[in-house]
């Protein structure tokens, strides 16, 4: 029972920017892609969220194969992305964005609502409700994302660059939502982030992508502690 | 035309910083790059000219059956003057106008109808009919100012179909008995015209010489070099910026108005003379043969043959004006009257609707465009290998030149005052001050929301402020747009870097040169002797800012193929061809991990010894205390905190609003 | 008065065309330059079963909007989604579109012949008395549908979940694509209700004019124009634009003459765009860098 994506080849047009990636993510465990720009990360998750096309290769999510189909019955079967730069519908409001996030989870609504819990954790968002998302500020708008991603009952969540763009204290702030999350809906959570030593710092694994391979995997903190590591992404000499 | 500029191409007094280096068209290079372009262009335009006289031989005798081929030359020349102009709007500028028809049709109606109801000298009635088109061409062009996309098509073509009621319904043109004809003008022919004594005939009567197909090829062929000398210069860089972003042009120097009216009315002037060409050529006009079908047909030439590229609408309006007029499209209906049903069949207008979307589906880059890529791809896939494409943004500091005169820090540079902005009800920018000295690197950060990038776009001039001023070396630059805030000196890079993603690196650091925005029109088209050595000298000046900021490997990849960082080393470097005295970076670390964003560093501080001044808008700490003299720490629009990058970062309002825990600085590279 | 009401009823046909346009745009960010040919398509459709006795004349009608829903939904999927990929400077599908009715406008020559033909399905005969005009009621019965059907597209999109998904995949279908929706079967389907109230438009239209291949063509102009004047983005903007346009171009052809209606008309749009590129009714959206 885990999200297998079984070394696939992707990209676009001609080139191809992944060339025979492998990688697993199980429930409930958090699992950080760290590598330079270019190294084919965000390629990676819009490849598994279906954005992107699989050249060869396979996209399995528990057990069954997944990767001939359209983004949407992806989603629908709990592989849910976060795009980069939040993506939220602009003229919707906060709460329509979040029911948005709920068609995705139709039929998959057993226990309790995990929204709910967030929303009482992050109370601005209830009293956002209302507004048009796009006049919200960068860190709500990243908030916004998350709970609606929630909202479609993830079994998987793939997180691209949930950072970017957000001063210090906004990043500390989503990445104890990611924390959050991870606790309420147990799904496993593919992030993919620039901040390499805080994305390191939050999973439990993680694998550094170069040139479209896997350079090195394992545990996160043995990564994040190795020389290699520490010269190439943490920008420590 | 209407942009004649009067202000010199090249920058004036050297005193700024990086306005020493590279100057002079230096030695053997610059003169190789001149011959080399010399070269290229005259075998470019005596080709053009060879093939025109050629095209026009088997009329040499009048022999009757030369008759109908001289038609079709004719046909075809005012087709592709009209394709070329519609070009410079579609392909360059990426503005779809479906209202080139009309342009033809006042361009022909006008001309016919000045010199023979007004009776003007020929001569004169063209003149006269292409200023009619410019005048509607301009207006058209200011009412369509705000518009792109569907709007913009759909208004173009409204504008045709305008155009050719009025030709229809109008009584002087005679509506369905054409112009002229013989209840109001005793003739159904046009007289042919005089000049200097020669009379042009037209290619109708057998054993009479078409004279006037010499000067209709010859001026096709004209207009075919002259377009191509646009598009390949500075002016035409301007085009395709705007058909990127106006945003981004603006930033380049460019006057975007003046700019999209000048180029909407030389596509008009050009619609009209294709019109011309085809009255000269055939004597008579019909309404019905200046129908939607028409407009939307040279549109077809341009996307068919290649929009975008200089000999795709020539290609193009060739190959739909043969198609149009020989048999093959009727030999085709008929087969399939004959094989597949006498009703269900497609005649000509439907097939050419069916090669429409073919092309669209298997060439939609035209003829020209899918042929070049081919040629392009085998030559660069080599290229491609070679350079290391995954790495980042790493700075070499070989380039590194100190800088020769000591920066002068009394006076300020950048000086705003009371800088106000309000949207609606929201006060984004509350009377901020900012006083960046020569040569000092001012670092703004902030929370998510504070204005930090409203502040920036005061300052280029994006926004007007809602009270404030802004000074600039003194002069007042308060509410100036940005592409007169670009020419006063200052260069700016954006959050999600803006490139022209289909160019390559070397093209994108070209069009940063003050030359996009001040080159006239005259001198683009007519490419004078000064054009050629400032091309030069540019090319010179491109390499030295690539490698500066460690592109040289890559001059020869499309943008679009760079990683991240090197997109964002791109940026900078056409800024820095701009020739700024001050640099406006928003947010120039988004997007890089932390190496990346040491190499970054290294760059702005190459740059600051240099002597450039920049404001850069931050949120990565690390660069901002490695960088910065002066840090200002915004919220809520208003002034939070200012002092140096250790004073600020340790102020306890900026580590509550902002920093969330204290920054550690001089700890080993802390996040 | 005369002109007022006659341009009103007469706005209420470029208004249910113009729906289509704008119903198109809020889904898909398209428009389809082959709605002419639509028109026409929905007459010659139910010309075609016109002497089916057992078929009521709704059934006919109906006939003629599936028809030209289904061709609709297929144009969508093969000839204007493939071109929309390339970012929202991607202008492919309208040069499609516009290709699509040369087509279908050729395709129907040649079947049809190029001469009207009488159609007696869905007409309604007679005129009745409206503030001292005499109105037709055909075009009478046009106006009523082209005000009903806006405001139950209005409800529909406002109201219901349907109307968020649409509103969603117009903002951002890659995004709602992430959300389990599909984008392509919402284009689809506008485009196949878009279609349908074209061939609706042409069934009661051909009533009057008779069916033609080009019967669509003159109505082409003035709905799109229509549907800028009220702004494409939104569904009020065609009884607006329609009610407008009707109005003006009917008055400047009592005053001057017919060529100055259609004038007049389209230099309202122009007019109209000068002062406000989105429309009446529209939203502008801000340029973020």
């Amino acid at each position: 029972m885990s999200l297998v994506v079984d070394t696939i080849e992707s990209g676009y047009d001609r080139a191809p920017i992944l060339t025979g990636v492998s990688l697993r993510v199980d429930p409930g465990e958090m699992v950080a892609v760290v590598g330079s720009n270019g190294a084919g990360k965000s390629t990676l998750v819009r490849t598994i969220s279906g954005l992107l096309a699989v050249r060869s290769g396979a996209i399995t999510v528990d057990d069954v194969a997944i990767t001939k189909l359209a983004p949407e019955r992806r989603a629908r079967r709990g592989v849910v992305m976060v795009p980069e730069g939040r993506k939220l519908f602009p003229q919707l409001t906060v709460g329509e964005n979040i029911a948005m996030g709920r068609r995705a989870g139709r039929g998959r609504t057993s226990g309790e609502d995990p929204v709910d819990a967030l929303l009482d954790t992050f109370t601005i968002l209830r009293e956002r409700w209302g507004q048009q998302a796009s006049l919200l500020s960068g860190g709500e708008q990243q908030m916004v994302a998350l709970v609606r991603a929630v909202a479609a009952r993830p079994r998987y969540l793939l997180l691209d660059e949930p950072s970017l763009g957000l001063s210090p204290l906004k990043t500390l702030e989503v990445f104890q939502l990611i924390e959050l999350v991870r606790e309420r809906t147990g799904a496993g959570i593919l992030l993919v982030e620039q901040m390499a030593d805080q994305a390191l710092a939050a999973s439990d694994r993680a694998y550094v992508l170069e040139h479209g391979k896997v350079a090195m995997e394992g545990d996160a903190a043995t990564l994040r502690a190795s020389d290699e590591i520490r010269r190439a992404y943490l920008g420590v000499a | 035309m209407s942009t004649i500029e009067h202000e010199p191409v090249t920058a004036d007094a050297g005193d700024g910083p990086g306005r020493h280096a590279g100057r002079s068209p230096s030695g053997g290079e610059g003169r190789r790059h001149v011959r080399n372009a010399i070269r290229r262009d005259l075998v470019f335009a005596g080709l053009a000219i060879l093939i025109a006289v050629v095209a026009i031989l088997p009329g040499r005798s009048g022999e009757g059956t030369s008759i109908s081929t001289m038609q079709l030359i004719a046909s075809m020349s005012a087709m592709i003057v009209a394709a070329v102009g519609l070009n410079l709007l579609v392909g360059y500028t990426r503005l779809v106008s479906l209202g080139q028809g009309g342009f033809y049709a006042l361009g022909a109606y006008g001309s016919a109808y000045l010199a023979l109801d007004k009776g003007w000298n020929p001569v004169l009635a063209i003149v006269g009919a292409l200023t009619f088109c410019a005048v509607v061409g301009a207006v058209a062009a200011m009412a369509t100012m705000r518009m792109r996309g569907p709007q913009f098509s759909v208004i173009t073509l409204i504008l045709a179909v305008l155009i050719e009621r009025i030709l229809n319904e109008g009584n002087a043109f005679g509506r369905l008995a054409g112009y002229p004809n013989f209840a109001q003008h005793d003739t159904t022919v046009m007289k042919p015209m005089t000049v200097f004594g020669v009379e042009l005939l037209p290619p109708m009567i057998a054993g009479e010489v078409a004279t006037v197909m010499v000067p209709i090829v010859i001026i096709t062929a004209i207009v075919v070099i002259l377009s191509r000398n646009i598009a390949r210069s500075p002016w035409g860089a301007s085009l395709s910026a705007i058909g990127e972003s106006e945003m981004l042009a603006s930033h380049l120097g460019v006057d975007v108005v003046r700019r999209k009216v000048a180029v909407f009315v030389l596509a008009s002037v050009l619609g009209g003379l294709g019109g011309v060409i085809a009255v000269q050529a055939f004597g008579h006009l019909q309404p019905e043969t200046f129908d939607i079908f028409l407009t939307i047909t040279i549109v077809l030439a341009v996307v068919f043959g290649g929009s975008g590229t200089i000999l795709g609408p020539v290609v193009g309006a060739i190959a739909i004006v043969w198609l149009e007029q020989s048999d093959a499209l009727n030999s085709v209906s008929q087969w399939q009257q004959d094989t597949l049903s006498d009703a269900w069949f497609l005649s000509s207008h439907g097939l050419l609707g069916v090669l429409f979307i073919l092309t669209l589906f298997l060439m939609p880059r035209g003829i020209v465009g899918s042929i070049g890529r081919l040629i392009t791809a085998r030559l660069r896939a080599r290229e491609i290998d070679a350079a290391d494409a995954s790495g980042g943004l790493e700075h070499t500091d070989e380039e590194l030149v100190p800088t020769a005169e000591p920066v002068d820090t009394t006076g300020a540079l950048l000086a705003l005052t009371g800088m106000s902005k309000n949207f609606g009800g929201l006060q984004a920018v509350a009377e901020m001050d900012l006083v960046v000295a020569p040569g000092q690197v001012h670092a703004i950060i902030g929370p998510n929301g504070a204005g930090k990038s409203t502040l920036a776009n005061l300052v280029t001039g994006v926004y007007k402020p809602s009270a404030g001023t802004a000074t600039l070396a003194g002069r007042d630059i308060t509410g100036q747009p940005p592409h007169k805030v670009v020419r006063a000196g200052v260069g700016r890079t954006f959050q999600t870097p803006q490139l022209f993603h289909d160019a390559t690196v070397r093209d994108n650091v070209l069009a940063g040169f003050p030359d996009t925005g001040r080159t006239p029109l005259w001198s683009a088209a007519l490419k004078t002797p000064g054009r050629y050595r400032r091309d030069a000298e540019m090319r010179v000046e491109a390499d030295r800012l690539m490698a500066l900021v460690g592109l040289s490997d890559v001059a020869d990849l499309r943008a679009s193929e760079l990683p991240y960082g090197k997109q964002r080393a791109l940026e900078i470097a056409r800024a820095l061809a701009g020739q700024p005295e001050l640099i406006v970076l928003d947010e120039p670390a988004a997007g890089l991990i932390a190496t990346e964003t040491a190499g970054l560093g290294d760059l702005l501080l190459s740059l600051r010894a240099q002597g450039y001044a920049m404001v850069v808008v931050e949120h990565h700490m690390d660069l901002v205390s490695r960088v910065a003299d002066v840090v200002t720490c915004m919220d809520q629009g208003r002034l939070l905190a200012r002092g140096t990058a250790a004073e600020v970062l340790a102020d306890e309002r900026v580590v509550a609003a902002y920093l969330g825990k204290p920054h550690e600085t001089g700890t080993e590279g802390g996040h | 008065m005369e002109p007022v009401i006659i341009g009103l009823v007469l706005g209420g046909l470029y208004a249910l065309l113009a729906q289509s346009f704008v119903l198109t745009f809020i889904t898909t960010r398209t428009l389809n330059f082959a709605l002419g040919e639509f028109v026409a398509l929905g007459a010659f459709a139910t010309l075609a079963v016109a002497s089916w006795g057992w078929l009521p004349d709704v059934g006919k009608v109906v006939v003629g909007v599936l028809v030209a829903g289904v061709v609709g939904a297929f144009v969508h999927r093969f000839l204007i989604l493939p071109f929309t990929t390339q970012g929202e400077h991607d202008v492919r599908w309208l040069l499609s579109s516009v290709a699509v009715s040369f087509v279908l406008l050729d395709l129907i020559t040649n079947v049809e012949g190029p001469s009207p033909q009488r159609s007696d399905t869905a007409r309604v005969s007679g005129t009745v008395d409206l503030f001292g005009t005499g109105v037709s009621k055909q075009q009478l019965l046009l106006a009523t549908l082209a005000v009903v059907i806006s405001l139950l597209l209005i409800l529909v999109t406002k109201r219901t979940p349907m109307g968020l998904v649409m509103r969603a995949v117009s903002q951002d279908p890659e995004t709602a694509s992430l959300m389990g929706v599909s984008p392509r079967r919402v284009g689809m389907g506008a485009y196949a209700a878009a279609m349908g109230l074209a061939g609706l438009a042409g069934v009661l239209y051909a009533a009057t004019v008779g069916a033609s291949p080009v019967m669509g063509e003159p109505l082409l102009v003035a709905s799109i124009a229509v549907a800028i004047v009220g702004g494409l983005g939104s569904l009020w903007g065609p009884l607006l634009g329609g009610a407008l346009y009707g109005v003006l171009s009917q008055f400047a052809s009592y005053q001057w003459g017919t060529i100055w209606g259609e004038t007049a008309g389209l230099l309202l749009v122009i007019a109209v765009l000068v002062w406000k590129p989105e429309g009446l009714l529209g939203r502008r959206t801000e340029v973020k860098l």
